[in-house]
């Protein structure tokens, strides 16, 4: 689509109709990842954004009956046609959710459990990797002297740094974040936006947010949804000055939604 | 909050009146459970008195075990004379010779000249049980024992196990002659019909089968539980199955005992005897009631409660976690393996738990499948197999129900069915406080992962 | 589009893609043999569990099967398995010697005679249906009875003892079956009595043969009809017509049975013509003969009656369920009417009056009384409460009489009692304040039955009782029903607490709001709303009262008697299991109809605990709806 610049598509939906128990929830959506960038979902509550994001991993399959038509390409390939090992596509394409879900076992083993099912065994490597995740996720420096303890006795803002380290350490090429700030207080919010801005060098990202003022911060682009549709895509700034749509602008200036 | 009329007291009162109606009842049953159950092993005051009776006047020693006040009907009815007769009491006389009666009856009005002799012994032999009597004499491995009746016997010091003067032991002594007498009631064989002796066989029996079938039943029932919380689709048919399921557990154990004795002994049983054992037929090997038999109708007795704590365990696990885990790229399996089971695993162990405290007190299913009266070896020992399944076994359960209705001894036998009785129940009330710990640990486990 | 790298990052730190592709084989393999072998033991034990109804049907079922019998030609070479079986002893004659020092009336024909087995009685009859019955021991006393065996105009032609020799069949030329008892009437004098009609044949009964050790027989009629016959059905368990057998040449004149009634041979003149192979294992089990009266051999009236085993040698098995199920419910009865009150207001003042960290310990406590091995409560009943009911009575009666009384008295001159015990928050020192009635109605009980026992009951109300005509047997459903109640209990108590528990509480604040009273409320909102669920704490009490084994067995006499009486003992369809089963021959009428029973307490339970468990899931369901 000619709004995305400078940038190589990583991911596409198309023509996606997606029915979760029996309740159409997203109707017929093309929407384009531009790689190694930051892509905000917003919209009013239940406008079918969450469900988009978990249809790029396949996840929504695990939550409820889901009937998927359409497509959605990972780097040109259909990630539903048959025979789809799920295991490598969640790999590839992370996701971190709404509420901080550490695994009930020591900050550690958090971020190895990902790396010990794709084979990496060494104890040095399995050093290495864990701190590095960590590094990256910005939360080494707090838990280097607690990493055998229980991932639960963290704070929640570094519950939720831990599971985002957890996911970037199997090294996915594109990472979805489901409001991954609003169960957080300011202070982690804060942290977690910077962390995505640093993390959108090396991966795709696509996040889905109810704060109008974090997807302006953190995105490259926005998509607005309304109604299992995808309203107007753009760049974040084109949105949020000069949106196209009168419906886009009625959501932004908050007199919608 | 709110306002009481007429008929809202009468309720309220009513309610509380049942409520303490049910506490008074519990509290009364642990009362008479407990007192009944430890005073078997008290030492007794022993006694000493003359008894007269047509004409004839005998001095009797021994432990009164019981008084009985009998109505003059009831007299009437026995052929005395309710006038000059009311009260009787139960003595505890031990061996006073051949044949002899251990418990007798005396009336109290015919008895004179109590005494508590310091001097007067209570000895436990091995061969004739219980003696009360002085001992006038003794020598590094005899002694001379003289009993009320004024007959003196020469016992081995080798055969007596127990010799106190109970009427000079003070407090302390009392209490470790409590405690020894305990022991050997724990640790040693029944004799002279399970009227006498310990308990041993049939604490083993219990926990021997008990164990075997926890054994069976925790594997078994725990991968039903997953296959039914995790695997089945959530179809009309696995709603009726897993229904099913759970009402089985409230099926009377005496059919799970019928089932038993009809498929495991005489069809499977009778099977492996016919392929493995056809040189030793007609004589049954495992064709007859045996451990194995009752462990196996336990674990099938207690396999929808395991079934429904393992999947209640698996209900409790946040959707968090399972999520989490695929979002990594985990397979169900490794989902399941290495988070799921982990977190819920106190959970199947409270089922297990649960199952064994269950099993534990049952008893009309075993009647059919292998339990009995006196077993004349233990089902464990140290020759190999170790444990033989084929044989027949003791439990606690069926022992109380056999020296308690079925003893051809009843005084003898009543008091010792409160001290097996208070052993069964403590072994039970230790398991569930195991559970309720366990599950208290697992509760606190999940509602951290979820928060 | 442009294809993109694995990462931007530059280099994978992660096993090379070649190293991963063959784990996620492995792993994948893994996952499907986990998938698997979790699903196989799962439908295993599934389908295992629910096999144990099948076998246990597979083990009843044979009971109904209907009787067959088929005939076969006689081989060609005798084999010895396959001989004619000898004649029965019973048949054999008196000799004429004996006879003569009879007085027989004249014109008496003797056609027919029958010994019984101990040589006692004789019995004589014509052709014309007359009968003479003699005693043995009495010559002289000529015919002790003189009767008909036929209606007027139609001739006897079939005469024969069934086996045990305390019942007759006979059958006449218009193809009637009759049974006659030998019993002893009020006076002690033997007499020939006539029982009930079979069926009727379509022709003149032209042979009877009695199966041996069994009261079945078979008849063979002048149009060659054969049936078999049951005594205690008056149907045919079986019958063919064989037109051939009709006819003069080819009709036998005499049936046999083998010993083990599986052959039926057809005899003309002692030599064999054919022998019908019949299948007849379980004839003497019938849905009539488990749920109805039967008219047993030697009996003087039908009743129901529970005997599996005798003392004579010749014992036939009497298999009626009704005493057994009465039993039981008699039992189930006054045990829920212990629990079912008790546990309901417990629950009831647990949940409405009771505030957190009590209510939640009030309840454990009450549930720790489930913890009680059955075994247990069941001793204690026997051993303990038994005795001290039978003295006492009197003073149970007037306890469960003054107890309300009291509680009516207090609840009407509840404003006389200090302030703190009348604020709700006092309901903790309410508990206490019943605690201390009820052993003021305790002892005051006591105090007064000795009282009445002397002024009023000659001293002892069992000897007044039994002068009433009312049989008080120390082992009675009064023990069993409060021992068995008090194992009822907890279960009863503990699923109406959780009924009434999930009654949200907007619902109950909502109605105070709009000035309801604590009666109100209970009476018009948890009561109703609770209703299904405590409904299914009853049920599921009552099943697990009718499922109750080891009370039962210590705590009554075992007697199966069919009756009501609270101070009579009983004999449940448990108990009858954990008696009779060790003993039953394998796959015999007995252990067959003892597996019924076990198919029938699993019905009766399955269904009770399902119907309580769709109540209860249906009441959560509403109730969440409201939430």
């Amino acid at each position: 689509m000619a709004v995305i610049r400078n940038a190589t598509v990583k991911m596409s939906a198309q023509n996606l109709s997606v029915r979760l128990a029996g309740k159409a929830v997203l109707d017929n959506i093309s929407l384009d990842i531009p790689a190694n960038k930051v892509t905000a979902l917003i919209g009013p509550s239940g406008c079918g954004k969450s469900s988009l994001l978990r249809s790029f991993n396949r996840m929504n399959e695990l939550l409820e009956e889901a009937v998927t038509q359409g497509q959605v390409l990972l780097d040109g390939q259909d990630i539903y046609r048959p025979g789809v090992d799920l295991a490598e596509l969640r790999r590839r394409v992370g996701i971190v959710f709404q509420k901080p879900n550490p695994f009930p076992l020591s900050v550690y083993e958090n971020v190895a459990f990902g790396l010990r099912l794709q084979g990496v065994n060494r104890a040095r490597q399995l050093d290495e990797m864990v701190a590095e995740a960590l590094e990256k996720a910005a939360l080494w420096q707090e838990v280097k002297n607690r990493l055998h303890d229980n991932a639960l006795t963290l704070s929640g803002g570094q519950q939720q740094r831990l599971v985002i380290a957890r996911a970037i350490a199997i090294e996915p090429e594109v990472l979805l974040l489901d409001e991954p700030a609003s169960a957080l207080d300011p202070i982690s919010t804060l942290k977690i936006e910077e962390l995505i801005y640093e993390l959108k060098q090396h991966y795709t990202i696509v996040i889905v947010t109810h704060n109008m003022q974090q997807a302006a911060r953190v995105s490259d682009y926005t998509a607005f949804m309304n109604l299992g549709q995808v309203v107007e895509f753009d760049a974040t700034n084109k949105i949020f000055t000069d949106p196209n749509e009168p419906q886009t602008e009625d959501y932004i200036t908050g007199r919608f939604g | 909050m709110g306002q009481y009329s007429a008929q809202g007291r009468l309720l309220y009162c009513f309610a509380a009146l049942s409520t303490a109606f049910i506490l008074l009842l519990l509290l009364l049953l642990s009362v008479l459970m407990l007192s009944r159950g430890l005073s078997l092993f008290w030492p007794a005051e022993l006694v000493q008195f003359r008894y007269e009776q047509a004409g004839q006047s005998q001095v009797v020693s021994g432990e009164v075990v019981s008084r009985q006040q009998l109505s003059a009907q009831q007299l009437q009815a026995a052929g005395y004379d309710p006038q000059s007769l009311g009260q009787r009491l139960l003595v505890k006389q031990g061996y006073t010779g051949t044949a002899q009666p251990a418990f007798r009856w005396y009336w109290q009005e015919q008895t004179s000249e109590w005494q508590y002799p310091p001097d007067l012994s209570l000895l436990r032999h091995q061969q004739l049980g219980d003696l009360f009597g002085v001992v006038t004499a003794q020598s590094d491995s005899e002694l001379e024992l003289r009993l009320a009746s004024g007959r003196h016997l020469t016992l081995d010091k080798a055969d007596v196990a127990i010799w106190v003067q109970p009427n000079t032991l003070n407090w302390l002594s009392k209490v470790r002659l409590f405690l020894v007498q305990w022991w050997q009631f724990l640790s040693s064989e029944p004799r002279e019909a399970n009227s006498a002796g310990g308990i041993l066989p049939a604490i083993i029996g219990t926990l021997v089968s008990v164990m075997l079938m926890a054994l069976l039943v925790a594997p078994i029932g725990i991968m039903a539980g997953i296959y039914l919380h995790e695997y089945a689709k959530d179809s009309r048919l696995v709603r009726l199955v897993r229904l099913s399921v759970h009402n089985l557990a409230g099926v009377p154990s005496v059919v799970f005992g019928v089932f038993g004795l009809g498929f495991f002994v005489y069809v499977l049983g009778g099977s492996i005897d016919q392929l493995f054992y056809a040189e030793q037929l007609p004589q049954p090997t495992f064709g007859t009631p045996g451990l194995i038999w009752v462990s196996l109708t336990l674990a099938l007795l207690t396999l929808p409660v395991v079934i429904v704590a393992t999947e209640e365990g698996l209900a409790r696990i946040p959707v968090a976690l399972r999520l989490g885990g695929y979002a990594l790229g985990a397979t169900k399996a490794e989902v399941l393996r290495k988070l799921i089971l982990p977190v819920a695993r106190p959970a199947f162990i409270t089922g297990v738990v649960l199952a064994i405290s269950r099993a534990a007190g049952e008893v009309a299913p075993l009647i059919f499948v292998g339990v009995v009266k006196y077993a004349p070896s233990l089902p464990v020992s140290l020759e190999w197999p170790f444990v033989h399944a084929d044989q027949q076994i003791m439990s606690l359960g069926f022992h109380i129900y056999d020296v308690g209705l079925q003893s051809s001894n009843a005084d003898a036998a009543e008091p010792r069915v409160y001290a097996i009785a208070l052993v069964l129940l403590l072994l039970i009330g230790s398991l569930n406080l195991l559970a309720m710990r366990l599950r208290q640990y697992y509760r606190v486990q999940t509602r951290d992962t979820t928060s | 589009m442009k294809q993109q790298e694995p990462t931007t990052l530059g280099i994978s730190r992660l096993p090379d893609a070649q190293q991963r592709q063959r784990r996620a084989v492995k792993r994948r393999l893994l996952d499907s043999l986990w998938y698997g072998l979790i699903s196989l033991a799962g439908v295993t034990v599934i389908v295992a569990l629910l096999a144990i109804f099948i076998y246990l049907m597979s083990e009843a079922l044979p009971l109904f099967k209907p009787a067959t019998a088929e005939l076969r030609p006689l081989p060609v070479t005798p084999e010895t398995s396959l001989a004619i079986p000898p004649r029965a002893v019973m048949d054999t004659a008196i000799s004429a010697e004996v006879l003569q020092q009879f007085a027989l009336p004249l014109s008496f024909s003797i056609d027919f005679q029958l010994q019984d087995a101990l040589k006692r009685y004789v019995i004589l009859a014509n052709r014309s249906g007359e009968a003479c019955l003699l005693q043995l021991s009495r010559p002289t006393a000529g015919c002790i009875q003189r009767l008909s065996l036929t209606d007027r105009t139609v001739s006897l032609t079939a005469i024969t003892w069934l086996a045990g020799q305390q019942s007759l069949i006979t059958g006449d030329n218009s193809g009637q079956l009759k049974q006659w008892f030998l019993l002893a009437d009020k006076d002690g004098q033997v007499r020939l009595s006539w029982v009930k009609p079979f069926q009727q044949r379509n022709a003149a009964i032209v042979s009877l043969a009695a199966e041996p050790g069994r009261s079945g027989f078979a008849v063979l009629d002048a149009a060659g009809g054969l049936s078999l016959f049951y005594s205690t059905l008056s149907k045919p368990l079986w019958q063919k017509r064989f037109p051939d057998m009709a006819a003069a040449r080819a009709a036998p004149d005499e049936l046999r049975f083998n010993a083990t009634n599986d052959q039926l041979w057809l005899l003309k003149q002692e030599q064999a013509l054919s022998f019908l192979a019949v299948q007849n294992k379980h004839p003497e089990i019938s849905w009539r003969t488990l749920w109805q009266k039967v008219w047993y051999e030697s009996w003087q009236q039908p009743e129901y009656v529970w005997q599996s085993s005798g003392g004579a040698e010749f014992y036939q098995g009497k298999y009626s369920l009704v005493p057994l199920t009465v039993g039981t419910l008699k039992a189930a009865f006054y045990a829920m009417l212990v629990a079912v009150p008790l546990a309901i207001l417990a629950a009831l003042y647990s949940v409405c009056y009771l505030a957190e960290p009590l209510r939640s310990r009030l309840s454990n406590l009450i549930e720790l009384i489930a913890l009680f091995p059955t075994v247990i409560i069941g001793f204690l009943a026997a051993i303990w409460l038994a005795p001290a009911l039978e003295q006492h009575l009197l003073a149970l009666l007037l306890f469960v009489a003054i107890t309300p009384l009291l509680v009516f008295l207090l609840a009407k001159y509840w404003a006389v009692l200090p302030a703190f015990l009348q604020r709700p928050t006092g309901s903790k020192l309410t508990l206490l304040l019943m605690l201390l009635l009820l052993l003021l109605s305790a002892a005051a009980a006591f105090g007064l039955a000795a009282l009445a026992e002397y002024y009023f009951f000659d001293g002892s109300l069992q000897s007044w009782l039994s002068k009433q005509g009312i049989d008080y047997q120390q082992r009675n459903a009064l023990v069993v029903g409060l021992a068995m109640g008090f194992a009822v209990l907890p279960v009863v108590f503990s699923l109406s607490y959780d009924a009434l528990a999930q009654i949200p509480k907007q619902l109950t604040l909502g109605a105070y709001a709009l000035g309801a009273n604590q009666w109100q409320i209970v009476q018009r909102i948890m009561l109703p709303v609770a209703a299904p669920g405590i409904l299914a704490a009853m049920m599921l009490g009552l099943s697990r009262a009718i499922g109750e084994t080891m009370i039962i067995l210590m705590a009554t006499g075992n007697n199966p008697i069919t009756n009501f009486n609270v101070f009579e003992g009983l004999r449940s369809l448990t108990a009858t299991l954990a008696i009779e089963l060790p003993e039953a021959a394998v796959n015999s009428s007995h252990y067959r109809v003892l597996f019924l029973v076990a198919i029938l307490l699993f019905i009766f339970t399955f269904t009770c605990n399902t119907l309580a468990d769709l109540v209860r899931q249906r009441l959560r369901r509403n109730l969440q709806r409201l939430d």
